[in-house]
């Protein structure tokens, strides 16, 4: 069971309690990792530098979206 | 009800609780409307990329890909323009607070739809429950956008309106 050895060493060198890692795992689970990750990221930033991060998402949607279905129109 | 509806459902009523606890402060409102459109862009930002992937791994044919493309640009359209409008309003007076509810109430409505359309496009069970928990997050931060305003106090009454609000 060298995997659950694994796990042991992972979840001491955290920190985290069981309860917190249990949050965690669920939010991930839940969420995905990348937008839990980007909301943690957000959540330390000033307000000018999260309303210019939120504009940034939503241009990088937007040409993906317009990309994308570009490509999908020419197949 | 399944463990990810009851955790989802968990997390919708957090937000929102989050939400009506933070009413009462209009000098931070504008400043938690823009945390909330963040998590709006970064929820649309996942939700496309999701929709990509299962468009590439042939979970969505071409003509669904193309319903849900337009479907969530759309709702980026629609979130953008409120971002942008509610980034040019320095306080949360009485006229912000009635032009951004406004605004807000009928986003939500409209994005509320266009969801649930684009999720019955995607016609395997698991690939929709997974796209959901991610798209359901743009609803979710739209309604606490609709909320925090909803709740929220103006900073000072405009004279012609005086009363109005209160």
């Amino acid at each position: 069971m060298a995997d659950v050895v694994e796990v042991k060493r992972l979840v001491e060198k955290s920190g985290l309690t069981p309860e917190e890692l249990t949050t965690l795992i669920t939010l991930v689970l839940t969420h995905g990792l990348a937008f839990v990750l980007e909301e943690v990221a957000g959540r330390e930033m000033d307000k000018d530098a999260l309303a210019n991060r939120a504009e940034e998402l939503f241009a990088g949607t937007a040409d993906r979206l317009a990309a994308r279905r570009a490509q999908v129109e020419a197949e | 009800m399944k463990l990810h509806t009851r955790i989802r459902s968990f997390l919708g009523f957090a937000l929102v609780a989050l939400g009506l606890f933070s009413t009462g402060c209009p000098a931070e409102t504008m400043t938690k409307i823009i945390k909330a459109d963040h998590s709006i862009a970064n929820a649309l930002d996942k939700t496309e990329k999701a929709t990509w992937d299962f468009y590439q791994t042939g979970v969505l044919d071409r003509e669904d890909y193309l319903f849900v493309n337009t479907a969530l640009t759309d709702i980026n359209d629609l979130s953008r323009d409120f971002h942008s409008k509610a980034r040019t309003y320095e306080t949360f007076d009485v006229s912000a607070k009635a032009d951004l509810l406004k605004l807000s109430s009928d986003i939500h409505s409209t994005i509320a739809t266009r969801i649930n359309d684009g999720s019955l496009r995607i016609k395997d069970l698991e690939a929709r429950r997974r796209w959901r928990a991610v798209a359901d997050n743009i609803y979710a931060s739209w309604s606490l956008v609709v909320e925090i305003i909803s709740n929220a106090k103006p900073t000072a009454p405009a004279p012609a309106e005086k009363g109005v609000i209160q």
